[in-house]
């Protein structure tokens, strides 16, 4: 009967694979209209072109998110100027939408047209696999000017421009001033006075002295890279991240070694693993901590997040203290990063790559006067709305000059993952730094 | 009815559209995982053909690997010998016609229906060291400042997720042995009755060798269901602190969508698969023997 020993064999295998299956990704919806011949290197279009739809994708996909209204509020804008082009656009969650881009682009993604994507180490992949379309052409001297010197760094490969800035962020010491000075603690401006700060308020009842939401793997590399920034200064961190100098213990051991202080001084609380980003951020505006370090984002939610029982004046921004003898007060955490990118296999080069030049200095815009982010881009803001939080951080931003961004957008994804892996371990009693230093080398030195 | 399924081409006709569904699903994309992890590849640019160099990596250099092995035999077990027999007597006890017998039947299936992330969720506020559930109750009995973080301690964080997905399936194993041992004809218990057989001796010596068929299909579930445990773990520890909790589905989604090592996780799925295969076929082995003298469900 070898019919039934075969039939046994597929019902086995039907039982055995009931949950093994591979998201096979359906395009969006094609446009159909007939390709439009325009003239490369114009990025004005000629109105009463025929109808054209872009595929836009971003990652802004919860409703109640500002960024997403004030996109669809540009996108409306942008139709009304250009009657023959209709923006389509299509929407997932973070860690679903870097999901979607690597599968998409495993082929030759034809339902996108423009995406929002990360820069640096993120989009380089994409870059050597060349899937994305260089924006030089269509950069006018009118366009140049308005980028804000600086800010492009990130979209840059191989000397070829391919995206523009959006808006930037800034890593931020949230403190909250009624609890240090319940505590008789002074806001830290050198690691000395954090180390001081965080054993007298981890004596009140209830208070984590600083949230690290070392749960999520990013949260935990901020307060690294902080203690990093001031230990091996952002030059040098900026040319270990390019490959430029090899990552050693020089420095990067100290600011390990540091971190390890602060959790044995109980600045994290007993168990800071089991908090994530989310809860962090959480207890800072519920005042069951007292500091947070944080994106420049973070600013927005204290003034607006309605679970908030803390008075939103009583916090105060700094920059990352401090380490005496070392490192440039200029250098900070963050810059640019995010942004939108226009797909090589468009069909409609000109207008995806006009239209993606037009919503990253639109959202720079709004993000700027939204107090999310800052703009990359000059030109005449309301300022009306910003909240006193966010001018504060302005205020430290204008003195930055060197800027880190954050590693695992920086570095390749294997050593990306492995070093926010690792920054975990620091948060943890018997903490190995040497293993950790070891295992940074392993990974970012290959 | 009977000359219709006789026919070869009725036959066809029925089977072909799962049929379909399973290779598009299954086959297709278990052949492209096969060949995919024989590649060095990103998921996006060239592909370097390396051979069987994936595997060998895999067996020789993956620091972490053996101890996910380790910890998806240790779930194996957890679940062939703690969540079976559990389930099997709660089935057993069920079907006996206690009262609130549906009452009992639906609460006991709860947490099947429930999503992984939610108990997931749930246990994770367990095992919480502040808040905790537990910890209330360990302070409660004993030691007032007990603070142990379950899930942040390498020594405990994978044994804490083992609880919850041995709990979460006991309702779904009960289900299936209680409706097996309500198919078992009254006429043998009895039959049994009248010989004077105790409770037990029916149990051991009726219907547990009539639910054999069932047992293995049980046994196969759950083992191959241990083998490529994911979500509760992803949800719960990620495979952390520093990969103690590490399964080797968990590994897999690391190198996959982490780091972008499409084709070294190509080949831990295509492990898995081999694995689950392999163990299946010796259940079923196994059993052979024991099938072939009971075959009453």
């Amino acid at each position: 009967m070898k019919l039934k020993r075969i039939m046994a064999f597929l019902l086995t295998a039907v039982m055995v694979f009931g949950l093994i299956g591979c998201g096979s990704s359906t395009t969006t919806t094609e446009s159909t209209e007939t390709k439009t011949e325009t003239s490369s290197g114009t990025s004005n279009d000629q109105s009463g072109g025929e109808q054209i739809t872009l595929n836009v994708w971003h990652q802004w996909s919860n409703d109640t998110n500002e960024l997403k209204k004030l996109y669809e509020a540009a996108v409306a804008e942008y139709e009304a100027a250009h009657p023959n082009v209709k923006i389509n656009t299509e929407t997932l969650d973070t860690e679903a939408y870097k999901t979607k881009i690597s599968a998409e682009f495993a082929g030759t993604a034809s339902g996108i047209d423009v995406f929002y994507y990360w820069g640096a180490g993120t989009a380089r992949k994409l870059v050597n696999a060349d899937k994305l379309l260089p924006l030089d052409d269509y950069l006018t001297d009118e366009i140049k000017a308005k980028i804000l010197p600086g800010s492009t760094g990130a979209f840059e490969y191989n000397g070829k421009t391919y995206s523009l800035p959006m808006f930037s962020w800034y890593m931020t010491l949230f403190c909250n001033k009624d609890l240090f000075e319940q505590a008789g603690a002074k806001i830290p401006t050198t690691y000395d006075e954090l180390l001081d700060a965080c054993k007298k308020l981890s004596a009140l009842d209830g208070v984590t002295p600083l949230a690290a939401g070392a749960k999520d793997g990013w949260n935990a590399a901020f307060i690294y890279q902080a203690l990093a920034l001031r230990e091996v200064g952002g030059a040098n961190i900026n040319a270990m991240l390019n490959g430029e100098v090899p990552f050693s213990a020089e420095g990067y051991k100290e600011a390990a070694d540091k971190v390890v202080e602060l959790y044995n001084a109980g600045a994290f609380g007993k168990n800071p693993l089991e908090v994530g980003n989310d809860d962090a951020n959480s207890a800072f505006i519920t005042g069951k901590t007292a500091m947070r370090l944080m994106g420049s984002w973070f600013a927005n939610q204290v003034y607006t997040d309605a679970t908030a029982t803390i008075d939103p004046a009583s916090v105060v921004a700094v920059k990352i203290p401090m380490i005496s003898g070392k490192g440039n007060a200029s250098d900070y955490c963050g810059g640019f990063i995010e942004s939108f990118w226009v797909n090589k296999e468009t069909k409609y080069p000109a207008e995806a790559a006009d239209f993606a030049i037009f919503i990253n200095e639109k959202m720079g815009k709004a993000a700027y006067e939204t107090g999310t982010g800052f703009s990359g881009w000059v030109g005449e803001f309301d300022e009306s709305k910003l909240n006193p939080l966010f001018v504060q951080i302005k205020d430290l931003l204008s003195e930055g000059e060197t800027g880190v961004l954050a590693w695992d957008t920086s570095l390749d994804s294997e050593p990306a993952t492995i070093h926010n892996e690792q920054v975990q371990t620091l948060f943890a009693a018997g903490a190995d730094t040497e293993a950790f230093i070891e295992e940074h080398i392993a990974a970012i030195n290959k | 009815m009977d000359r219709i399924l006789g026919k070869k081409r009725y036959i066809a006709v029925f089977i072909l559209p799962t049929l379909l569904i399973f290779l598009g699903f299954v086959v297709v994309p278990l052949i492209t995982t096969g060949i995919y992890s024989l590649f060095d590849y990103d998921g996006i640019g060239k592909m370097d053909f390396l051979g069987l160099g994936n595997y060998i990596k895999l067996f020789t250099e993956d620091r972490y690997f053996p101890n996910a092995l380790k910890n998806s035999f240790i779930l194996a077990g957890a679940s062939i010998f703690i969540q079976l027999p559990i389930s099997f007597v709660l089935a057993l006890i069920l079907s006996r016609g206690v009262k609130g017998e549906k009452f009992f039947r639906t609460v006991y299936f709860i947490p099947v229906v429930i999503s992984s992330m939610v108990i997931g969720q749930l246990w994770m506020r367990i095992f919480r060291s502040d808040y905790g559930l537990l910890n209330i109750i360990i302070r409660a009995l004993g030691p007032k400042d007990f603070e142990y973080s379950w899930l942040s301690e390498p020594k405990t964080a994978f044994l804490a997720t083992v609880v919850p997905a041995v709990w979460q399936y006991i309702g779904y194993h009960m289900l299936i042995f209680y409706a097996g041992i309500k198919s078992i004809s009254p006429d043998y218990y009895e039959a049994a009755q009248i010989d004077g057989a105790s409770k037990l001796m029916t149990t051991f010596k009726i219907t547990i060798p009539l639910l054999t068929p069932v047992i293995k299909t049980c046994l196969v579930f759950s083992l191959t269901g241990s083998l490529r445990s994911f979500d509760l773990i992803y949800v719960m520890t990620g495979g952390g602190p520093n990969h103690a909790s590490e399964v080797p589905a968990t590994l897999m989604y690391n190198n996959l969508f982490r780091k972008s090592l499409y084709g070294y996780g190509s080949a831990q799925a295509f492990f898995i698969v081999v694995e689950c295969l392999l163990f299946s076929l010796i259940i079923s082995k196994l059993f052979k023997r024991a099938e072939e003298n009971a075959s009453v469900v």
